[in-house]
C-alpha cells in the first residue's frame, strides 16, 4: 500500500486562532479567578450569546472537558469519580468538568480548579444532565438553571435548507416560544446575580454580526466541499470553526472567520492539496476526538485518506445563520432549541448527513460512538443505514471524546484501513 | 389461589392477551410507554390503555439493528416486538419525553415507519416538562391539549377517567398501607400486581383488587426490604428475596405503589388538573426531588431492615445518587445492598448476592 506524504501547510489562520485562543483562555482565568467577575458555566448548546451580550465572562463545559482532557487529566479525575462511589458507566464528556470539582485537587487542576459560578446552564437533552450539573451546583454551591429540551413533533427532512428564513415553521412556534421565556427568566438570574444588564439592541446586534461570521464559514464550507482535492485538513476546519464559535458575533471572531474564508479561496485557487495522494474522502461523525486528533494526519499520510468533513464547520450555516424578523430572542431560541436533536436524532441527522455526504463527495465515513454515552451514541445505527443506501460505506468507531482509556490509535487505524480496503475505498 | 392471584398469573403468562381480546372485539388499543404518560387520555377516548410489556429473556435482533447500545433493555425489547409485528394490533404508542430511551425511540420509529422499515401502531409522544418551572407547566398544558386531540379523547369523559384513574391511585394506597404493616402480602404478589396491573381492562382489575386488599396476610416474621433504583423486567429479584426468608414491602422505581401520585380529584378544567398532575410527578429520571431523602424516609416507612439498591448498566440516572445514598443510608443505620452496573435480566450473580444480603439481615422476633 502506498503512503503518500507531502510537507504539510498549516493555515496561517490556524495558528491565529490557537494563538488568540491562548490569549483568551488567559483573559478568562484573569477575569474569572484573579477579578474574581460573575461567571456562568454552561453547556454547549446553550444561548451563549445571552451570557456575550451581558458581558459575563462563560466556561463552556464541553471546551473546559477537551481542555482538561487535552493536558491528560480525564484519566485521573475519573478515577477519583470512583473512588468517591460513582459508578464507572456515566457519560464522560459532560462529566468531567464534574470529576474536576469533586476531584478538589487544586494541585492539579487548571486554574487551581473553577471558583463558583453565578450559575450553572445546560438544557436536558438527556436523563443524566440534569442529576449531573445539580450535583455540580449543590458542590459548588451555586444555582443551576435547566432549560427544558421539549420533544419536536414537526419533522422538516430538509430543515437545513428551511431554517435561516423558516425558523418558525421548522422548530415550532411552542418550542421557540418555551425557550425564549426560559431566556428571560435566566436574564432575570443573572441580572440578580451580577452588575451585568440585558439589552436587547445589544443582542441584535451580536445576532447580525453572527450571521456576517457564520456567513464566512457557511461560504468556506461549500468551496471546500466543492474542491478536488481536499484544500484543508479536518483539524484546520475545526480550529477555524470552533474557536470563533465560543466568540460568536465577537470583532475577532467575525473577522478570523473572513480571513479564514479568504485564505480557503486562496488554497482553492492554488489547487492545494491537504493530502498530496488523496484517494479516498472521509467523513468523520461525531464530535471531535479531542485526546488524540493525530488519527486523522495518520490516515491522510498513510492511506491517502482524507477527512474531508466534520460536522462542526458545514453546521455554522444551517444552524447558526438566522433572519431575525425583529424578534432577535425568537431567532435565537430557534438556533438552540434544537442545537442537539439535529445532530443526534433521525430524521434530522440522517437526512442532513446524507445531504452532505453528497454535496461534498464522500467515499466513506467514521461514525464516532462513545462508550456509555446514550447522547453521543444516539442516531447513529439510522444514519449508517442510511449512508450506506445512499453508497457511503460506514465505520463505528468505539472510542471517548475525552476518555483516553484503552484508546490505541494503531490499532484503529489498522482497523480503518481494513475497512476501505473491504469497501474497495483502498 | 385468590381471583386476583389467577388473573395476574394469566396476564403475567401472556400479558398482552386482555388488550388482543378488546381489539378482537372492536376496541381501540392505546400502548403505553415510561411512566408519565396521562392513562386518563386514553380511557376518554374510549380506548384500552395498556402498558407495554417488556421480556428479559428474548432476543432482540431487529430491534439491535436500529438501537446503539446504551438503550434500555426495556425499549429493546419493546421495539423488538414492534418491529416483529406483535403490536400491529394497537392503534398508537404513546412515548414519554420524560424518560430519554422512550423520547428517542418516539424518533426512531417515526423514521422507520416514514422509510417503511416499519409498520405497527401511530408512534405518539406525550411532551411532559418537568422542570419545576411556570413556563414548563405551561408547556404540559399544551402538550397535554395535544396529546388529547392526537388521541380524540373526549373531554366530556375525562371527569369519569380520572375518576377511573383515582380510584386505582386509592386502591394502591390501601395496598401499600398493608405492606407497610407487620402483616405485607409476598413481594413477588406485589411487584406481578403493580407490573401487570395496566395490561388489564380497569375495571377488572380494579374489582379484583378491592376483593384481594380485604383479605389478610399472615404476620411476617422475616426481614423487610425496599428495593430501590431500576425497575427490575419481572418478580425474580422479590423470589430471591423471598428464598432468603425475607420480604420487599416497598419499590422506589416506576412500579411502585406510589408511583400513580396523589388524587387528582374533580376539576373545572381537568387537563389542567391533568398536566399540573404529570407535572408535578416526583417519580421517574427527569423528576425534580431529593431522590436520596425520599429513599430514607421510604426506608423509615416501610420498617425496612435493609435496602436493595439496583441498578443496571444502563441507568444512567441513579448512578449520580450512589454515594450519597450510601452516606444517608449509613448515617440512619440501615443495611444496603448497592449493586451497580448490573444486567438487566439478573443473571450476573445479583440473585444470590440479594439472597446472601437478605440472609444476614436480623430476624424480627
Amino acid at each position: 500500500m502506498s503512503e503518500p506524504s507531502q510537507p504539510r501547510r498549516e493555515l496561517a489562520c490556524s495558528r491565529e486562532a490557537t494563538g488568540y485562543q491562548r490569549e483568551f483562555v488567559g483573559e478568562l482565568r484573569r477575569r474569572v479567578i484573579e477579578d474574581g467577575e460573575p461567571f456562568v458555566i454552561a453547556q454547549a448548546d446553550t444561548p451563549h450569546e445571552i451570557f456575550h451580550a451581558m458581558d459575563i465572562p462563560l466556561i463552556t463545559n464541553q471546551w473546559w472537558a477537551a481542555y482538561l482532557a487535552a493536558k491528560r487529566l480525564s484519566g485521573p479525575y475519573f478515577e477519583a469519580l470512583e473512588r468517591q462511589g460513582y459508578p464507572g458507566n456515566s457519560c464522560r464528556y459532560c462529566t468531567l468538568g464534574l470529576a474536576c470539582t469533586l476531584a478538589a485537587d487544586p494541585a492539579t487542576a487548571p486554574w487551581g480548579g473553577l471558583p463558583r459560578p453565578i450559575a450553572l446552564v445546560a438544557r436536558l437533552t438527556c436523563d443524566c444532565i440534569q442529576h449531573v450539573f445539580t450535583l455540580w451546583a449543590q458542590t459548588l454551591g451555586t444555582d443551576f438553571f435547566p432549560l427544558e429540551a421539549p420533544a419536536w413533533r414537526h419533522k422538516d427532512q430538509e430543515w437545513f435548507a428551511h431554517s435561516f428564513d423558516q425558523w418558525l415553521e421548522v422548530y415550532e412556534p411552542g418550542r421557540i416560544e418555551l425557550l425564549v421565556q426560559e431566556m428571560r427568566s435566566l436574564i432575570a438570574l443573572l441580572e440578580s446575580k451580577s452588575d451585568r444588564r440585558f439589552d436587547e439592541a445589544r443582542l441584535t446586534t451580536l445576532m447580525e454580526r453572527i450571521n456576517e461570521q457564520e456567513g464566512y464559514i457557511a461560504e468556506a464550507t461549500r468551496l471546500i466541499g466543492a474542491a478536488r482535492p481536499c484544500p484543508v485538513a479536518i483539524t484546520d476546519q475545526m480550529t477555524n470553526t470552533m474557536i470563533p464559535q465560543w466568540h460568536r458575533g465577537s470583532d475577532w471572531a467575525v473577522a478570523h472567520a473572513r480571513r479564514f474564508r479568504d485564505e480557503v479561496v486562496e488554497r482553492v485557487s492554488a489547487g492545494h492539496a491537504v493530502c498530496a495522494g488523496e484517494r479516498v474522502r472521509l467523513m468523520w461523525i461525531g464530535a471531535g476526538l479531542w485526546h488524540d486528533t493525530g488519527l486523522y494526519r495518520a490516515l491522510e499520510e498513510r492511506y491517502g485518506a482524507v477527512f474531508v468533513w466534520s460536522m462542526y464547520m458545514p453546521f455554522a450555516g444551517p444552524q447558526y445563520m438566522r433572519e431575525l424578523q425583529g424578534r432577535p430572542l425568537h431567532a435565537l431560541a430557534s438556533r438552540i432549541c434544537s442545537m442537539n436533536e439535529v445532530l443526534h436524532l433521525p430524521p434530522w441527522m440522517n437526512a442532513w448527513m446524507v445531504s452532505e455526504a453528497r454535496r461534498c463527495g464522500i467515499d466513506a465515513a467514521l461514525i464516532l460512538m462513545p462508550p456509555g454515552n446514550r447522547l453521543s451514541q444516539s442516531g447513529v445505527y439510522l444514519t449508517a443505514r442510511a449512508l450506506e443506501s445512499a453508497g457511503v460505506p460506514t465505520l463505528t468507531v468505539s472510542a471517548d471524546m475525552v476518555a483516553s482509556a484503552g484508546w490505541d490509535r494503531e490499532r484503529l487505524v489498522a482497523h480503518v484501513a481494513e475497512f476501505l480496503a473491504h469497501a474497495k475505498r483502498l | 389461589m385468590s381471583a386476583l392471584a389467577r388473573l395476574m398469573a394469566a396476564t403475567s403468562a401472556d400479558p398482552l392477551q386482555h388488550a388482543h381480546r378488546h381489539a378482537r372485539s372492536g376496541g381501540r388499543v392505546i400502548g403505553m410507554v415510561g411512566a408519565e404518560v396521562p392513562v386518563e387520555l386514553a380511557l376518554a377516548a374510549g380506548a384500552m390503555p395498556v402498558v407495554l410489556p417488556a421480556f428479559a429473556g428474548e432476543s432482540t435482533p431487529e430491534a439491535d439493528r436500529y438501537l446503539e447500545p446504551t438503550f434500555t433493555p426495556q425499549l429493546r425489547s419493546i421495539t423488538g416486538q414492534w418491529l416483529s409485528g406483535r403490536l400491529d394490533f394497537m392503534q398508537a404508542v404513546i412515548f414519554s419525553r420524560a424518560d430519554d430511551s422512550a423520547q428517542r425511540c418516539y424518533y426512531y420509529l417515526c423514521e422507520l415507519r416514514r422509510r417503511g422499515l416499519a409498520a405497527g401502531p401511530v408512534p405518539l409522544i406525550f411532551d411532559v416538562a418537568k422542570i419545576p418551572r411556570a413556563t414548563s407547566l405551561a408547556h404540559t398544558q399544551a402538550a397535554t391539549v395535544a396529546l388529547a386531540e392526537d388521541l380524540s379523547s373526549d373531554v366530556t369523559r375525562l371527569h369519569a377517567a380520572i375518576a377511573t384513574r383515582d380510584q386505582r391511585r386509592s386502591l394502591l394506597t390501601r395496598l401499600d398501607l398493608l405492606r407497610r404493616s407487620d402483616r405485607p402480602p409476598p413481594g413477588p404478589d406485589c411487584a406481578r400486581l403493580l407490573r401487570l396491573a395496566d395490561a388489564v381492562p380497569a375495571e377488572q382489575l380494579d374489582g379484583e383488587l378491592a376483593v384481594w386488599l380485604r383479605d389478610e396476610c399472615p404476620q411476617h416474621r422475616g426481614p423487610r426490604v425496599l428495593l430501590a433504583g431500576t425497575t427490575p423486567p419481572d418478580e425474580r429479584l422479590h423470589e430471591a428475596v423471598e428464598r432468603a426468608g425475607g420480604r420487599i414491602v416497598g419499590e422506589i422505581d416506576d412500579e411502585g405503589t406510589d408511583r400513580l401520585g396523589p388524587a387528582i380529584g374533580e376539576s373545572s378544567d381537568p387537563i389542567a388538573a391533568l398536566a399540573c398532575h404529570y407535572h408535578c410527578l416526583r417519580y421517574g429520571p427527569r423528576a425534580f426531588c431529593d431522590r436520596v431523602s425520599r429513599l430514607v424516609s421510604r426506608a423509615v416507612e416501610c420498617a425496612a431492615d435493609g435496602v436493595i439498591s439496583w441498578l443496571i448498566e444502563e441507568d444512567e440516572t441513579s448512578a449520580w445518587h450512589v454515594p450519597r445514598t450510601v452516606a444517608a443510608l449509613a448515617a440512619a443505620r440501615i443495611p444496603l445492598l448497592s449493586l451497580t452496573r448490573r444486567r438487566w435480566d439478573g443473571q450476573d450473580g445479583a440473585l444470590d448476592d440479594i439472597a446472601a444480603f437478605t440472609q444476614e439481615l436480623p430476624k424480627r422476633s
